[in-house]
């Protein structure tokens, strides 16, 4: 049997695309919804109903400092998110090991809003970038990026001479395996930059965690503990004496950041920081401005020289779209769907070049499990998750732990059904049921919305509106594939 | 004539699961050798970063070099052994 390069690189598309893109499928899928985070979770919190754009006043920042001071007595490490267009509320946060919790205030009067415990938008966010695992997920997504980079390397070479036709060729009427080929290469095509500029980037982002700038004999070292801190006594001295007023302070440090607003603010014993906004560039820095405690006076303006450090905070800015206004996330939010139904086809398509040939077999029964747990169990999961969220009582204690444990005892589920409804001949039995489901659930979200939250609808409707949509788009999506599928059961 | 073709299929396979492993046991290496050295060459975090910026938009152009023929294999190599070099040579 001859072998050419062609044909060398297409098992190799097929088989690092179908083995990377069942994690990347799910990381591209919560990635995309991560575009809309902030809003998700001011859905997810109905109570919060300050209007965009609402001015910061002196009040607010007062309530918010007496709430820091108290935690400070405490021991409690918390910094203050101020208020942006996205999130206008004016937030006291920590880290509870798990998420930043806190207290959200009106940023008009200083009164604090009772919101309810939600793990919100950023369960996504830390979905996609760490799949629950801390470090260790981390680095399984670092290697899935590569391996995503592999197959579109290869996919590319493979396809060079089609791509300017492929973009026009969407044939959905022809052969089914046909429509599927053409589906898959039109929307790689299509994103094909932006596919390449996302995966490149979120790999850069935790660039140490794959490649170290260490020896490689070096890696299984264990670490050096930390040295305790020195100033312990200067430092509680200084905390117990209430925080200096902050308005001045960010006029001050709004300055000494080239005119870029204050994005957030970190509470040491003997200092604060104040931190340049993300949202004030594509360059994602870290600059702040530092201020001595309890008298306030400027310490001194750090920021980060050099055109490495600098193109180094454009791959984060543009992997992030923090700087980016409405319109541009939005062109984030499409492409990354295009990218996740690159993959889902590329997937599907995997499935059916095989099934005459090894639908017999176990490990391909087990991987057309593993597809559909991906592609239908996972929108499953997330539904099933804001429905949780909506349908829980707003006071209820640990709410948000029963929200995770709702996403992923679901998601459990929906791979058990799609282990047992696995077939020796035909297609797998589960795909209809659970994309009727998604049709169920996400068709079912804006009257949930409508009947659970009216007054936050009413006071926010184009948050609404945009986040339902999301869920309709979803249902249509799910029925119309479920009515494809109907005629073959192949 | 059956039992043949399942045998070169399984031979194949065989072969190409062997030779995305080496593909990847080599790029690595080569990868890191190329971080190392754009570090070395002056020093400090900032040209780290930039070693990291190419290294890492060279690891997936290498896997698939090293995967797709024994020339891209073997230029892979000396790409590698030259960068190991050069290391020794700047520290």
């Amino acid at each position: 049997m001859r072998e050419t390069l062609r044909t060398r690189l297409g098992w190799l598309h097929g088989w690092a695309g179908f083995v990377a893109g069942l994690l990347a499928a799910c990381i591209f899928m919560t990635g995309t919804l991560s575009v809309f985070d902030t809003e998700i979770t001011r859905w997810m919190q109905p109570e919060n109903r300050v209007p965009a754009k609402t001015a910061l006043t002196d009040t607010a920042l007062d309530a918010a400092s007496s709430l820091i001071h108290e935690q400070q007595l405490h021991g409690v490490p918390v910094f203050l998110a101020l208020p942006s267009v996205r999130s206008p509320t004016l937030d006291v946060l920590h880290y509870d090991g798990r998420q930043f919790v806190g207290t959200r205030f009106d940023p008009r009067t200083g009164m604090p809003i009772p919101v309810r415990a939600t793990m919100g938008g950023t369960f996504f966010f830390s979905f996609h970038y760490t799949l629950l695992e801390g470090v260790t997920g981390t680095r399984i997504v670092n290697i899935i990026g590569v391996a995503l980079l592999v197959a579109i390397i290869s996919g590319t070479v493979i396809h060079i001479r089609a791509l300017v036709p492929d973009i026009v060729r969407l044939r959905l009427s022809a052969a089914r395996l046909r429509g599927w080929l053409d589906a898959h290469l039109l929307a790689g095509v299509l994103v094909l930059p932006f596919t390449v500029m996302i995966v490149y980037t979120g790999v850069l982002v935790n660039a140490g965690l794959i490649l170290p700038a260490t020896s490689l004999a070096h890696l299984l070292a264990p670490e050096k503990p930390g040295t305790p801190a020195t100033s312990g006594t200067k430092a509680a001295t200084a905390a117990r004496r209430p925080l200096p007023p902050l308005a001045p302070l960010l006029a001050i440090a709004r300055c000494s950041l080239q005119g870029r607003d204050a994005g957030f603010i970190l509470f040491s014993p003997d200092h604060l920081s104040i931190y340049a906004s993300d949202a004030s560039g594509p360059f994602l820095t870290r600059d702040h401005a530092d201020f001595s405690l309890p008298d306030g006076r400027l310490l001194g303006a750090t920021t980060t020289p050099g055109p490495v450090a600098h193109a180094m905070q454009v791959m984060h800015g543009l992997h992030y779209a923090r700087f980016a206004p409405l319109g541009l996330r939005w062109l984030y939010f499409v492409s990354g769907l295009c990218a996740t139904a690159t993959i889902a086809s590329g997937l599907v398509l995997f499935l059916m070049k095989r099934r005459s040939r090894s639908g017999h077999r176990i490990g391909f029964r087990v991987g057309e499990s593993l597809t559909i747990a991906t592609l239908t169990g996972l929108p499953i999961s997330i539904l099933a998750f804001l429905w949780c969220n909506h349908l829980l009582p707003a006071s209820m204690a640990g709410r948000e732990r029963l929200e995770t444990g709702c996403f992923l005892g679901i998601w459990i589920l929906c791979t058990g059904h799609a282990g047992l409804q696995s077939s020796r001949l035909h297609m797998n039995a589960a795909w209809r049921p659970q994309l009727r489901l998604i049709g169920l659930l996400g068709g079912g979200l804006p009257v949930l919305d409508v009947l659970t939250c009216p007054r936050a609808v009413y006071a926010l409707p184009a948050l609404h509106t945009a986040l339902d949509g999301m869920g309709l788009l979803a249902a249509a999506t799910a029925l119309y594939v479920r009515h494809r599928l109907g005629s073959d059961r192949t | 004539m059956t039992t043949d073709r399942t045998e070169d299929r399984t031979r194949q396979a065989r072969n190409r699961v062997a030779g995305i492993v080496l593909a990847c046991l080599v790029s690595y290496p080569v990868a890191w050798c190329v971080m190392m050295d754009i570090a070395h060459v002056a020093g400090g975090a900032a040209t780290l970063q930039l070693g990291q910026i190419v290294a890492l938009a060279c690891l997936p152009v290498l896997v698939v070099l090293c995967f797709s023929a024994y020339a891209g294999l073997l230029g892979v190599c000396a790409a590698g052994c030259i960068a190991a070099l050069a290391g020794v040579l700047v520290s």
